[in-house]
């Protein structure tokens, strides 16, 4: 068994923050697991940049921003997350600059900042197209320098609580095989997004598979608003990798067949710098309604073309990279065929405004969280900002708890049932294969609950998740070594998503109304009435989904209708 | 005939003086004429660089930029001379600054670099502008029952941007051998291992350790001789090589010497009986 | 559907005796990671490897080609297979790391080595404000210095491909470099910090890179770090660290070209290594087949305005070290010594001749007088 006071799991952007602070702040042992090397984690994928209104943002104001992004949420975010997000917002800027990050600066010096969807100021701090990698990378070197203690390569199997406060996890050592029990008093889940659930049209890294959020709804624990996926509007056609928000801040365009800058139909004053959602189902509009570019007509047309190849290099080398790479266009000459792909779940593990769970000691920051910050959609340039605030406020916040909570004592059964559970794995029939089943998990998850949604067509779509989930039994772990054993981890992600599905699923199908990035065509219009409400779903002890609703915080913005 | 400007760098000073000669004719022998573009100074062989880079490229720019006055594109028969040369050109042609900056000084000397002139190594040049055909046809005395390791070095294989043959896979040097009637050994791992020359005068035995890997792998492989398109790969084998403790005594040739052998150029011109590790193979 | 054939590399230590390769044919299409995870989903679930993000920013899935570091998800199949004509390709994990399982490598090591070049900032309290919600002032200029060294995603792609890691254990890699440099141009980073770099990069084997450029080729970021270690070897040479071979070898180079256009490798061994024994030899051994040795390097036709560029580039940049205008004195009387005259005359009366090689000296001296 291991031993320690606060243990971080997840080593990405919120991870180490937490990791980092908790270092600072504190003489107890705090470590972080993680199931890849620490600079591995997606947060290294983030390219377009962290808002935030700094002291020279002239105009602008936190209240601006937390507006902006209580707009942006369709009014879901509770509004008093928000505003400590956004007030700290320039605090967490200089932190990381002052730990080495190398922001983009403006001539005079100061930190460079630019326009982003939904933002009514220009004040996305970035570092070239690659903010979320040199953020990341930073992190890391003050965590080495912080001689934090990292369980790189662990996957978190189960979190061990008393129905009041957290005792530990179990966690599979990927490296030397085995389950471990790991005591602690305090858990910060900070194990990023399940977008992979849409497995073969997503912007995500192969490992976004909701472990953290999976591990809390087998605990029994709440998860809250999980409808709510944001689909990109700009993913690369063959692929789904990113294509930057940066890329239309830059100054892209986006045209259909006919070559028209259609989002003049859509949001004519913000064009392409509308928020997510709105792009995203300008975009399906157009390929639904055959006005999508290549011989499919299934991919709309990013034009970049009229920056010129110097602009393009400087501010958006990355787009070009990739582009050419795994699309085989280079977007000096060409425009970059993109489509929808799902990106941020803006759904996750239920907290407070501080990112506490229902259990004592229970930690989540970053993606996995629904603190929630960004309601049914989230802004670009929100996520980095979110990451950093919740991953800093619960280090803060597990280091006083842990400070004074007594000793846990949590019991070796958890390992033997997640033991049991591998060696099942390790001995199934194998009638079902894992790949052939997670692809049909993407494709009903794309159908039924992808940019637009219908009923009929999402209980049809709960019922395949329900028959993927019975089938998945079947399937079989090939690979019965200890080390490094991929097969294990792979299946063991991908029943993780099997039990998210439907967590998504349910509340999608139950919420009839039209919100962010929840769109439904035959419930068009938002239903303040009805739904300006949280989902919150969670197991019962039967296993059943158990879907309930808890309000809204609102505090100083109204709702109002959503208009760019 | 073709006519191009040629580098001597370090290579051809000194001892080695007299391979200018031979190079000349061997050249003649393809209708090449090599002019020497005797202002040209070394090229700060990689090392000047630690003094301070924009040196090494203005030093560099020079060198271009007496072939360019000249009309000629410049042959440069060294891999590190390349490397370098190579990549200042890239730093000039990609950096507008750094151009006008350097060229404010080149003008005192009536010099101007303007970035017309092509930079060949050996290897291109004899595939690009020469020919294998050609090659072939001037061989007098095919190199029959040689068996001759490819060796290329890395500095014309790396870095990429300035690399003349595809750095995975190459196949420039075995081509011309074939040529030279050789029987050519390629199949080892070593083949764009460092020589150690560099590091002779840093961390002298990372040379040796290199030296008993690339010789003892070609001797394992049955080689008569290695053949490298670099003096200075050539010099680490010839002449470090008697700095080991068991010295495997693997002779080495440095590419124009086996073609001068080959297009029928006696042994004493061609160099190949002027080294410290004798070539006994005739 | 075009396929190819790859041998990939399978080690379980726990079940292998010994590791064996294991043939897969697949499509020719897309990434080597594409064909990896076709591999996983549809020939064999056993296979392991490391990916995540697929889209070059993890550095995850590092491996090797025939011998040659790739990044998989950066490596186009098509691209593979025309560089090795259709032949099979054999999937290696990476060098100079112990194999956890089949493609799966052991990095902690080189992680443990970087840590050892302090590769992170430690900020400067006169340049970074200590309140929090002070800015601190960076001019996009001056991140110049370091924009391509953060780049460095971790992939391990150069310290497997490293000729100096082959050869010297204690070598921190070229990544550990690149990072450490990174910090030495930054205006934030303390000088003391600096300092200590630049002494723990000397004892991590700063001078035994031997400038291969294997790190700049196989880098999927475009980071340079043989280029890294170069300046850095400035740095420590500027700071006073000169009772280095490579340090007598940098003095060697700046001091001769300058005075001559050429270096001299006759005198090489003496300058650095005090070795006087291998000049003499390496005289005699030529001699003794025939061959002409010049005790100076042929001075440079223009040699004087050469000069003049070369002292005004070293007047205005930063630089490593100060012409060592006694020691090119020195090199100036070995020349006239030798020819009997001053610098600029031999220069200048020599090439009016237009001399050939062969045999210059002798003809030097007759033309000077000097025999």
């Amino acid at each position: 068994m291991l031993e320690y006071d606060i243990v971080i799991v997840g080593g990405g952007g919120a991870g180490l923050y937490a990791a980092l602070w908790a270092a600072e702040n504190t003489i107890l042992k705090v470590a972080v697991i993680t199931k890849v090397y620490p600079t591995r984690s997606h947060t290294g994928a983030a390219e377009g940049g962290i808002n935030a209104v700094l002291t020279h943002s002239v105009g602008d104001s936190p209240e601006a921003h937390a507006y902006d992004t209580v707009k942006g949420s369709d009014f879901l975010a509770d509004q008093d997350a928000v505003d400590i997000m956004c007030k700290m917002g320039a605090a967490v800027i200089y932190d990381i600059a002052h730990r080495g990050v190398p922001f983009s600066r403006r001539p005079d010096g100061r930190i460079a900042q630019r326009p982003f969807g939904g933002a009514s100021f220009p004040r996305t701090c970035y570092a070239a197209d690659k903010t979320g990698f040199y953020i990341l990378q930073t992190l890391y070197e003050q965590c080495l320098k912080n001689n934090v203690t990292f369980l790189n390569e662990w996957f978190l199997l189960s979190i061990i609580h008393n129905g009041e406060r957290v005792e530990g996890i179990t966690a599979w050592d990927v490296r030397n095989g085995g389950v471990h029990l790991i005591k602690t008093k305090a858990v910060i889940l900070a194990t990023g997004g399940h977008a992979r659930v849409y497995w073969n049209r997503t912007s995500n890294a192969l490992g976004n598979t909701g472990d953290g959020t999976a591990a809390v709804l087998r605990a029994g624990l709440p998860l809250k608003d999980m409808e709510f996926i944001q689909f990109h509007p700009t993913g690369l056609a063959k692929t789904g990798i990113l294509v930057t928000e940066g890329a239309r801040g830059e100054g892209g365009y986006l045209r259909n067949k006919d070559g028209e800058r259609f989002m003049k139909r859509y949001a004519p004053e913000k064009m392409e710098l509308a928020p997510r959602d709105i792009v995203a189902r300008a975009i399906q509009t157009e390929i639904d309604e055959g006005r999508g570019c290549g011989p499919n007509g299934d991919y709309i047309c990013l034009d970049l073309t009229h920056l010129g190849e110097k602009r393009i290099n400087e501010r958006l080398p990355q787009t070009r990279e990739h582009a050419i790479l795994y699309e085989g266009v280079d977007p000096v000459k060409e425009p970059i065929p993109i489509a929808p792909t799902a990106h941020y779940s803006m759904g996750g593990i239920d907290t407070d405004k501080l990112g506490r769970t229902p259990i004592k000691g229970l930690y989540a920051a970053g993606e996995c969280a629904c603190i929630s910050v960004h309601g049914a959609n989230r802004l670009g340039g929100n996520s980095l900002l979110d990451v950093l605030v919740y991953g800093r406020l619960t280090a803060l916040e597990a280091v006083k708890y842990a400070d004074d909570a007594p000793e846990t004592n949590p019991s070796f059964a958890k390992v033997k049932d997640d033991e049991k559970r591998i060696l099942e794995l390790m001995e199934a029939s194998g009638k079902e294969k894992m790949p052939q089943l997670r692809r049909e998990l993407g494709e009903v998850m794309m159908k039924h609950f992808g940019v637009f949604r219908e009923e009929s067509s999402m209980k049809e779509g709960l019922e395949k998740l329900y028959e993927i989930k019975e089938r998945a039994k079947e399937v079989k772990v090939y690979d019965t070594s200890k080390k490094f054993n991929t097969d294990l981890i792979s299946v063991l992600e991908f029943l993780n998503l099997v039990e998210l599905a439907p967590a998504i699923a349910i509340p999608a199908v139950e919420r009839r109304e039209s919100r962010g990035s929840h769109a439904r065509k035959d419930y068009p219009e938002r239903d303040d009435k009805n739904f300006l409400k949280h989902s919150v779903i969670k197991l019962g002890e039967d296993g059943s989904y158990q879907l309930s609703w808890k309000p809204v915080v609102i505090t100083k913005f109204p709702p109002e209708e959503r208009k760019y | 005939m073709i006519k191009i400007g040629f580098y001597q760098g370090c290579c051809f000073q000194g001892q080695d003086a007299h391979m200018f000669e031979t190079m000349k004719e061997t050249f003649k022998k393809l209708d090449v004429e090599l002019e020497l573009l005797e202002e040209t100074t070394c090229c700060g062989g990689n090392t000047i660089d630690e003094e301070n880079r924009k040196l090494s490229y203005a030093i560099n720019a020079r060198n271009i930029a007496l072939a360019e006055a000249r009309g000629l594109d410049m042959l440069v028969s060294c891999n590190t001379c390349y490397m370098v040369i190579a990549k200042a050109k890239r730093a000039l042609d990609t950096d507008e600054e750094l151009r006008e900056e350097i060229n404010n000084l080149l003008r005192e000397e009536g010099l101007e670099y303007k970035g017309t002139s092509r930079i060949y190594h050996l290897l291109d040049f004899f595939r690009d502008a020469v020919g294998y055909e050609k090659i072939r046809k001037a061989v007098k005395r095919p190199l029959k029952g040689w068996k001759v390791a490819a060796y290329y070095g890395c500095h014309v294989l790396y870095p990429k941007e300035i690399a003349i043959d595809n750095s995975d896979n190459p196949s420039s040097l075995q081509e011309i051998l074939k040529a030279l009637g050789a029987e050519v050994i390629d199949d080892y791992e070593h083949k764009d291992a460092c020589c150690g020359y560099h590091s002779f005068f840093t961390d002298k035995s990372m040379t040796l350790k290199k030296l008993n890997r690339i010789l003892g792998s070609v001797k394992k492989m049955g080689a008569d001789i290695v053949a490298t398109p670099c003096p200075l790969c050539f010099k680490s084998f010839d002449i470090y090589q008697l700095n080991m403790e068991k010295p495997p005594m693997v002779p080495s040739s440095f590419l124009p010497e086996l073609m001068a052998y080959a297009f029928g150029i006696d042994k004493e011109t061609s160099g190949l009986a002027h080294h410290l590790v004798k070539v006994e193979k005739d | 559907m075009e396929t190819v054939k790859l041998q990939v590399f399978r080690y379980d230590p726990e079940k292998d005796a010994a590791p064996y390769y294991k043939e897969y044919e697949v499509p020719v299409e897309g990434t080597l990671l594409n064909a990896l995870l076709y591999i996983k989903d549809n020939l064999d679930p056993t296979l392991a490897f490391r990916a995540f993000c697929r889209s070059e920013v993890c550095g995850s899935c590092s491996m090797k080609v025939n011998g040659k570091t790739k990044l998989a998800c950066k490596t186009p199949m098509k691209e593979l297979v025309e560089t090795w004509k259709g032949k099979p390709l054999r999937i290696d994990p990476l060098s100079h790391m112990n194999v956890i399982k089949d493609l799966v490598v052991d990095i902690d090591k080189p992680i443990e080595k970087m840590k050892t070049l302090i590769p992170w900032l430690v900020p400067d309290p006169r340049v970074v404000p200590t309140d929090p919600m002070h800015e601190s002032i960076i001019y996009p200029e001056e991140m110049k210095a370091y924009r391509d060294q953060i780049h460095c995603m971790l992939c391990f792609s150069c310290y497997s491909a490293c000729e100096a890691v082959e050869d010297n254990s204690r070598y921190r890699g070229p990544f550990a470099f690149s990072r450490a440099y990174r910090f030495q141009v930054d205006r934030r980073d303390i000088e003391t910090a600096k300092e200590k770099r630049i002494r723990y990069a000397i004892s991590g084997g700063l001078w035994s890179c031997v400038q291969c450029q294997k790190c700049l080729y196989v880098c999927p970021k475009g980071v340079k770090p043989a280029e890294d270690i170069q300046n850095l070897r400035g740095q420590s040479v500027k700071k006073g660290f000169t009772d280095k071979p490579g340090a007598r070898k940098l003095k060697h180079f700046v001091d001769w070209i300058y005075a001559t256009g050429q270096i001299n490798r006759l005198y090489l061994p003496e300058e650095v290594y005090g070795n006087k024994e291998a000049r003499e030899k390496l005289t005699k051994a030529y001699q003794e087949m025939g061959v002409e040795v010049w005790e100076v390097p042929k001075p440079t036709k223009g040699l004087m305005k050469f000069r003049d560029i070369y002292l005004e580039i070293l007047s205005k940049e930063n630089k490593a070290l100060e012409l060592d205008f006694s020691h090119v004195r020195k090199i100036d009387k070995m020349v006239s010594d030798i020819f009997k005259a001053d610098i600029c005359t031999i220069v200048d009366r020599a090439h009016e001749r237009g001399e050939s090689a062969k045999g210059l000296i002798g003809k030097l001296k007759e033309l000077l007088g000097g025999k």
